[in-house]
């Protein structure tokens, strides 16, 4: 018979079963009556007939039950018997709901969270690139010289126009090639004017990444616009918007396609959104507009902005992209040979012009935040990992025990005839089943995990994938639950299969059976359980500890009710310091009038504008960094209660304009207020007021008298580096930098004054910029959030290790308490008190703890590396961390040993006596 | 387990079916009392044994069943040899017989 129809028989024999019963009983039934009727023939009376057939066919039952096996064939006859091993299981697992509870849930969380963990891990930092062949795709830069710090630049820049040009002439040596460059837009709301991020790229950019747009289309290749020098574009645009972008400003419109938007005074239509994972290169861009190679008069300067990035032929290899690159630097330096334009900036680097490439992951990877995610996230697979393990080994003595707790049963059943084969087979089923019923319950941890790791994901990060749950982790980590399972599942009912039928009986109903090397091996299991747990305790530990000391940093001013009101002017106003000043001020005197305001202070970052100053004496050249403050009522020092230490605070005589927009224009003696850490780098231990230093970059050799001293400022995060830094009047600073920042210090809840501060920011100039308004003391905490988050995790992964490697060493006490009830009854039946029988056990139970705990700290002290980029101010040997959680897992693990001792006490002598 | 005699003794069932199977259609009843008649009342097969040997026969694909009606009008489920069943019956027949001609070689040899 063909297999197709042996295999439609063996299902029809199993799920058609009712209907053949049926006509089995038909058939027998007609034997019978024709039986009956030989019978009669033959000269019976009918009653004896009847009686004299249903004699000769024997038993009807029976052999109907033979028949069905027969009918079901050898495929169908193991289907029904795993159907019934299952059913034998479920029930089995039913009777102990506990272990099977326990079981489940720790696969399910081991599974689900370290295949969630490793999903956000592999599609966001280690494979974050989509596409067929992603190592083909390189980025290209300008090896960059950096002259502060006389050395190679480890950052990627870019490249300028000019090489962008030679590359492009070179075209066909790559299967593709595009760039892309990050810039704003503005856009004019009812009140402010928004700036808008976005990437300017190249049309081709999107056929990069082989992600389609989840609606409209993205760029054709003549859509691009060409730009003026001044970065206007020629005529109105198209674009492509992000999927967060499509939700906040359109409102998710699902006709947003056609649709427009006037931005910097074009328009721009909309005609395709990407997907929502889709954000490169990240840091909030909204939109991307399709732009020509730039077209710059040769004199122009302009950093390396264009990154670029190159899909390489299949049959290129790494040095005859390197040997190319090589010779398109060296055309472009011999083009502008000539000391023009750019020229002038190619022998900043030593070896002149010179380009470079790396795979595009990198370009990921090495972005803000993703190097320290990239720890982040292998040291959480780190402590799921010991999870897992712990999971493993709680899985395998539980199994164990329970496996041995019912050799009496096996035993039992061999000896009543049972089939090994089948024995062993069933207890196959029950591992195979609980693993199954974990790995369901890890699928649902998991797509739930990825959501809440994902949280953990910067948003400056640049992203280009869909994290979706790795297929293979999710396999893999079932497979070895799974095989754990099985394996010491196995163990037990092997063993009961090995046991000589003699043997089996004797065992009934014997305890004493347990070999001292099964004991030893569970002993085993429970100390590197408990040397887990203590690993995942400290890691836990030390975050706890660096939380605690970040949230009590001392930020050395007053957080509370201090509002800071950043404000962006337009960028036109650059050169006009007396306008800028003027609206400035005017802001100050608005928001100093505010009801509930007591104080303003202004402070200017100028960003690039940071100094090298010198000082006479043994040290060399420090590095310090200048930034603007207000002086006398708008003095930054006074509104945010920065204790002065020293000295008097800047005032208006101090102000000497100009100075810093035009570095040749002013000399003479400039005061300066320094923070703490300047005094303590230059005249450590000494009075810093009346010194002097002066600047080593600046042609006037200006001098700087310090007339006041200030504590160390954290205004942004807890965790901030404090460096040097020297005050002086924000009056002097342009507008480039960051934007200056008003901080308001209220007498109530500051949010009330929201609306007043942007009605009056609207009214001093109307074409102010969205102003970002925060509350200090909020930024402040949410500054904590990924340590926090951190923390959280570590927490709860150490609380779930904790709580198995106590039920490990519960379960393997009670286990022993169990073994031993006859020993102990002897003890006591020879004048051992109770307390002299709690210590027998508690001596088990310290003897496993000492040694987990002794490895545990082997442990933890060197694998506490991966946690260390995520402490603030704590050692990752801190002493104290290490004793508290050794004496938290000492003290909740002999609590778990006090369970079973206290059992042992209640042991009665006599009764222990005849307890086999 | 003692399965090597049950198989020698399932093989010969088996192959007794397949033979009074050969000459035509027949039900459970008709096939035990074809044995016991052309073995000369030597061979009384079982209930226990014809039926499970006979749905084994049925998914092994040797032999189809059908319902029927009785010579006496009762309905009866017929049994009847399928082409595989034949070709097994032939092959199964030339082993007992080089089988039971072995054995005869041995016994008659003294």
């Amino acid at each position: 018979m063909n297999p197709l129809r042996r295999l439609h028989q063996s299902f029809r024999a199993l799920f058609a079963r009712r209907k053949l019963d049926a006509e089995m009983d038909e058939e027998m039934r007609s034997h019978i009556e024709m039986q009956t009727q030989e019978h009669i023939e033959a000269g019976m009376p009918p009653a004896e007939a009847r009686r004299a057939a249903f004699r000769d066919f024997g038993h009807v039952d029976g052999i109907k039950e033979t028949c069905r096996e027969q009918r079901e064939g050898w495929l169908g006859r193991q289907l029904s018997m795993t159907g019934k091993d299952v059913l034998f299981a479920l029930r089995q697992l039913r009777k102990s709901p506990g272990f099977t509870v326990v079981a489940v849930l720790t696969l399910a969380l081991g599974i689900g969270a370290s295949t969630a963990v490793y999903s956000v891990l592999n599609n966001v930092i280690l494979n974050p690139v989509p596409g067929p062949e992603p190592e083909r795709l390189l980025q290209i830069a300008e090896r960059w010289w950096d002259s502060r710090t006389n050395s190679e630049s480890e950052n990627f820049f870019g490249v300028r126009p000019p090489v962008l040009e030679a590359l492009r002439r070179n075209e066909d040596f790559f299967a593709e090639l595009a760039w892309y460059e990050t810039d704003s837009l503005e856009r004019e709301t009812d009140d402010f004017v928004d700036r808008v991020s976005c990437a300017f790229v190249s049309p081709n950019f999107f056929s990069l990444w082989a992600t389609p747009p989840v609606l409209g289309r993205t760029f054709a290749e003549d859509e691009a616009v060409p730009q003026d020098e001044n970065g206007r574009f020629a005529r109105d645009s198209v674009i492509v918007i992000t999927h967060a972008w499509w939700r906040s400003f359109f409102q998710g419109d699902p006709d947003v396609v056609g649709k427009r938007v006037e931005l910097s005074g074009r328009q721009f239509t909309v005609i395709g959104v990407m997907p929502e994972y889709f954000g490169f290169p990240g840091w909030g861009t909204a939109f991307w507009v399709p732009v020509d190679d730039p077209e710059l008069p040769p004199n122009a300067t302009t950093g390396p902005n264009y990154k670029v990035l190159a899909r390489i032929k299949p049959e290129t290899t790494e040095r005859q992209t390197q040997a190319m690159l090589d010779t398109v630097a060296r055309r472009v330096s011999e083009e502008h040979a000539d000391g023009s334009g750019y020229s002038n900036q190619w022998d900043r680097h030593p070896d002149g012009l010179a380009l470079q490439t790396r795979p595009v992951r990198y370009a990921i990877q090495g972005e803000a935040g993703g190097e320290d995610l990239q720890r982040t996230l292998f040291g959480l697979l780190a402590a799921i990992g010991f999870v897992l393990l712990i999971v493993c080994a709680n899985i395998a003595t539980l199994t164990l025990a329970r496996g041995e707790r019912r050799q009496q049963e096996f035993a039992a059943r061999i000896a009543l005839g049972a089939d090994r084969m089948r024995l062993i087979r069933q207890v196959l089923t029950e591992s195979v089943l609980l693993a199954c019923l974990g790995g369901l319950g890890g699928l649902f941890v998991t797509f739930w995990g990825v959501k809440l790791f994902m949280s953990l994901v910067p948003e400056t990060l640049p992203r280009l994938r869909a994290v979706d749950v790795d297929g293979t982790v999710l396999a893999v980590t079932l497979l070895i639950s799974m095989a754990t399972g099985i394996l010491f599942g196995l163990v037990p009912a092997w063993r009961a299969s090995k046991t000589p039928l003699g043997e089996a009986v004797k065992q009934v109903g014997s305890m004493a059976t347990a070999g001292v090397w099964r004991s030893r091996y569970r002993d085993m299991l429970v100390v590197i359980q408990i040397s887990l747990a203590l690993v995942l305790l400290t890691g836990a530990g030390l975050m706890i500890q660096s939380v605690v000391r970040m949230l009590n940093v001392d930020p050395g001013y007053d957080p509370e009710n201090l509002l800071r009101v950043s404000v962006g002017l337009p960028l036109e106003y650059g050169s006009q310091q007396d306008r800028i000043n003027q609206i400035l001020g005017d802001v100050h005197e608005r928001f100093a009038s505010l009801p509930g305001v007591l104080a303003v202070g202004i402070h200017k970052d100028p960003g690039s504008g940071s100094m090298e100053i010198e000082v006479d004496g043994p040290r060399g050249p420090t590095r310090v960094a200048v930034r603007g403050s207000g002086v006398e009522e708008s003095d930054l020092f006074a509104a945010m209660r920065v204790s002065l230490l020293a000295g008097r605070p800047l005032n208006r005589e101090d102000i000497a304009e100009g100075y810093f927009s035009n570095y040749r224009s002013v000399e003479g003696v400039s005061a300066v207020v320094i923070n703490e850490s300047l005094a303590n780098t230059l005249w450590p231990g000494q009075d810093p007021i009346g010194r002097m230093f002066s600047s080593i970059n600046s042609e006037s050799k200006r001098q700087y008298e310090v007339v006041g001293l200030v504590g160390d400022v954290r205004e942004y995060r807890y965790d901030q580096e404090t460096g040097p830094i020297a005050y002086r009047p924000y009056h002097e600073f342009h507008i480039t930098g960051a934007a200056p920042e008003f901080l308001i210090r209220t007498s109530a809840d500051p949010d009330t004054l929201v609306p007043a501060i942007r009605r009056e920011l609207i009214a001093a100039e109307p074409a102010m910029r969205t102003p970002g308004i925060n509350l200090v003391s909020r930024s402040l905490y949410d500054s904590t959030q990924a340590q926090r988050t951190y923390m959280t995790y570590l927490v709860v992964f150490a609380g779930v290790g904790l709580a198995l490697s106590a039920i490990g060493i519960y379960g393997v006490l009670t286990y022993s308490v169990a073994r031993r009830t006859r020993e102990i009854g002897i003890r006591m039946a020879v004048g051992a008190d109770r307390l002299g029988v709690v210590g027998l056990i508690i001596k088990d139970g310290v003897r496993l703890i000492t040694a987990g705990i002794v490895l545990g700290l082997l442990a933890a002290a060197w694998l506490t590396r991966f946690v260390e980029h995520r402490l603030f101010e704590v050692d990752r040997m801190d002493p104290l961390v290490y004793a508290g959680v050794a004496l938290v897992l000492a003290s909740v693990a002999l609590l778990a040993c006090l369970f079973p001792a206290l059992r042992a006490t209640r042991i009665e002598p006599t009764k222990a006596l005849r307890y086999e | 387990m003692p399965k090597d005699k049950a198989d020698l003794l399932q093989g010969t069932l088996d192959l007794l079916i397949l033979k009074t199977l050969q000459h035509g259609p027949i039900h459970g009843f008709g096939i035990a009392v074809r044995i016991r008649r052309m073995s000369g009342d030597v061979l009384q097969v079982e209930q226990g044994s014809l039926y499970p040997a006979l749905y084994r026969l049925v998914e092994q694909g040797w032999i189809t069943s059908e319902w029927g009606v009785s010579e006496n009008n009762r309905k009866a489920k017929y049994y009847r040899l399928t082409r595989t069943g034949r070709n097994q019956l032939a092959r199964e027949a030339s082993d007992w017989e080089r089988l039971s001609n072995a054995i005869n070689l041995i016994l008659k040899s003294t």
